[in-house]
């Protein structure tokens, strides 16, 4: 039995670190307002330089070479001419973090592939046979189980109903169907602020894996401790790679996750060949019952299925 | 405390600059308090964006009576506050009708907040009332007394404990709940 004081102690351990983007905002803030108290910040400096140079013709024109000559031959710390040769992840992750982040803003809908691995130390991983589709809009949601790894065994949706939500199972393995208000098992409601939660925790990544092609695409991946956004255990990371035209998140690896199941191996859950919808493709989430599928949970299926060969 | 009393003089006497230090030192705090009164993270560093935002524009005017951690404290719970009440006005529900927002275990979220271990204890967090929520979090995680919360809350100190003994025995019944399924 948990006692007060134990609670009391769980409650102090809770923590969660402040972004770089609240450090920014925030030391911004600062600064302005120390400007403002030390009075450095002239809120006529802008007008009193543009003054002359509207005035005066002569120096409209120097001012206008100053611009073509800034334009022409470039400026070093300009975003994407840097000396970084189109390694866009070797510049600050403030920079490109915002933008995958404004890229991700422009997605409704995602559709990956889910897998899961378990590993022991020294021997090699083993990927599990069966993985999941998963298609995830901001409100519903469905998924594909390939249990053996070849052929749809189940489907499940998961669609608003009013104000509630209806779920739709469809067992291809039993030939039923069943459905729920209101359950939602794997459903995440907004997984395109899952991407950018990962994409927030880079500037804390510790380090980057270079290039490798996943899904036919180049991609950049980056290592990030567990331990930097919680109290996870040791060997806890993860990975996360980026395709590095679109910028958007391509593979994400999430290891050392425990293993209930088998004392001393951990596991990996991968999520991979990920395709970016701009507007959810309702089509795909329109639950369907094919022809001739009884109503019944596949387990009541299963039950009676093993009854009826037992007499 | 008495390295907080320093920063507090300094900043008294028109080191403005000693702003960072009391943000450097409170905002990892700050920002789990938010969070854990929201059940959302992003809210939270808006939050405490906020306060810091007023405690700068204030600042010409600001003298300590208290401590700075409960200062700050205090600020969050009560930005927050304001926060939770706008949400439920939107949505025309009262504060104290609202029964807490849900939260999935699994959310980035969650993760990003308390990490595994704690994930059981921040979803039974999140199913109490706002109000015993503050109190438990402002009287546990940040150390502030029954009575500066009472005050904070404009109620009877013991209002404040009440709700504090109905958080804990409600958190107790829940976490006991799940570890011994």
């Amino acid at each position: 039995m948990r006692q007060a004081e134990d609670i009391n102690e769980l409650i102090q351990k809770l923590h969660l670190k402040a972004s770089a983007d609240l450090d920014k905002r925030v030391h911004e803030v600062i600064s302005k307002g120390l400007a403002k108290s030390d009075k450095t910040e002239s809120a006529v400096s802008q007008p009193e330089l543009w003054r002359p140079i509207a005035k005066w013709r002569i120096t409209k024109l120097a001012a206008a070479v100053v611009i073509v000559v800034v334009v022409v031959s470039g400026i070093t710390f300009w975003p994407s001419s840097g000396p970084e040769n189109g390694k866009w992840w070797l510049k600050p992750s403030a920079v490109w973090g915002q933008e995958i982040m404004d890229s991700l803003e422009k997605i409704e809908a995602l559709v990956y592939r889910q897998r899961g691995a378990s590993v022991r130390d020294f021997e090699p991983i083993q990927m599990s046979r069966g993985w999941e589709k998963r298609y995830n809009a901001k409100d519903r949601y469905r998924r594909d189980r390939y249990d053996d790894g070849k052929n749809i065994a189940n489907i499940q949706w998961v669609v608003p109903d009013g104000k509630d939500t209806l779920m739709v199972e469809v067992s291809l393995e039993h030939k039923c169907y069943f459905k729920r208000r209101n359950e939602r098992y794997g459903f995440i409601p907004n997984p395109v602020e899952e991407l950018g939660w990962y994409v927030r925790l880079l500037d804390r990544a510790d380090r980057i894996l270079g290039t490798r092609e996943f899904d036919g695409r180049k991609c950049i991946g980056f290592e990030v401790s567990a331990s930097k956004y919680g109290d996870n255990r040791d060997g806890r990371f993860d990975r996360i790679w980026f395709d590095l035209k679109t910028k958007l998140p391509m593979r994400i690896e999430r290891h050392g996750l425990p293993d209930s199941f088998n004392a001393g191996r951990s596991r990996i859950i991968i999520h991979d060949q990920f395709e970016y919808y701009a507007k959810v493709p309702v089509d795909l989430f329109e639950p369907q019952i094919p022809e001739g599928f009884i109503f019944g949970h596949p387990d009541e299926i299963r039950a009676a299925g093993e009854k009826e060969r037992k007499e | 405390m008495l390295e907080d009393k320093l920063l507090i003089w300094k900043f008294n006497r028109g080191n403005r600059n000693i702003l960072r230090g009391i943000y450097e030192k409170y905002k990892d705090d700050l920002v789990t308090l938010a969070a854990a009164l929201l059940n959302d993270v992003s809210s939270a560093e808006d939050v405490v964006h906020e306060v810091f935002v007023s405690f700068i524009e204030s600042s010409r005017k600001f003298r300590l009576t208290g401590t700075l951690k409960g200062y700050l404290a205090t600020c969050v719970a009560n930005n927050a506050r304001n926060k939770i009440k706008a949400r439920r006005t939107h949505r025309g529900i009262a504060l104290d009708q609202a029964s807490p927002a849900p939260m999935d275990s699994n959310s980035p979220e969650f993760r990003a907040i308390f990490g595994e271990e704690l994930r059981q204890l921040s979803w039974a967090l999140s199913q109490l009332p706002y109000e015993q929520r503050e109190v438990l979090l402002l009287h546990t995680y940040n150390g502030m007394k029954f009575k500066a919360i009472a005050r904070q809350q404009n109620v009877s100190i013991n209002t404040v404990q009440g709700r504090y003994r109905y958080a804990l025995d409600k958190l107790r019944s829940m976490l006991n709940g799940e570890v011994e399924k």
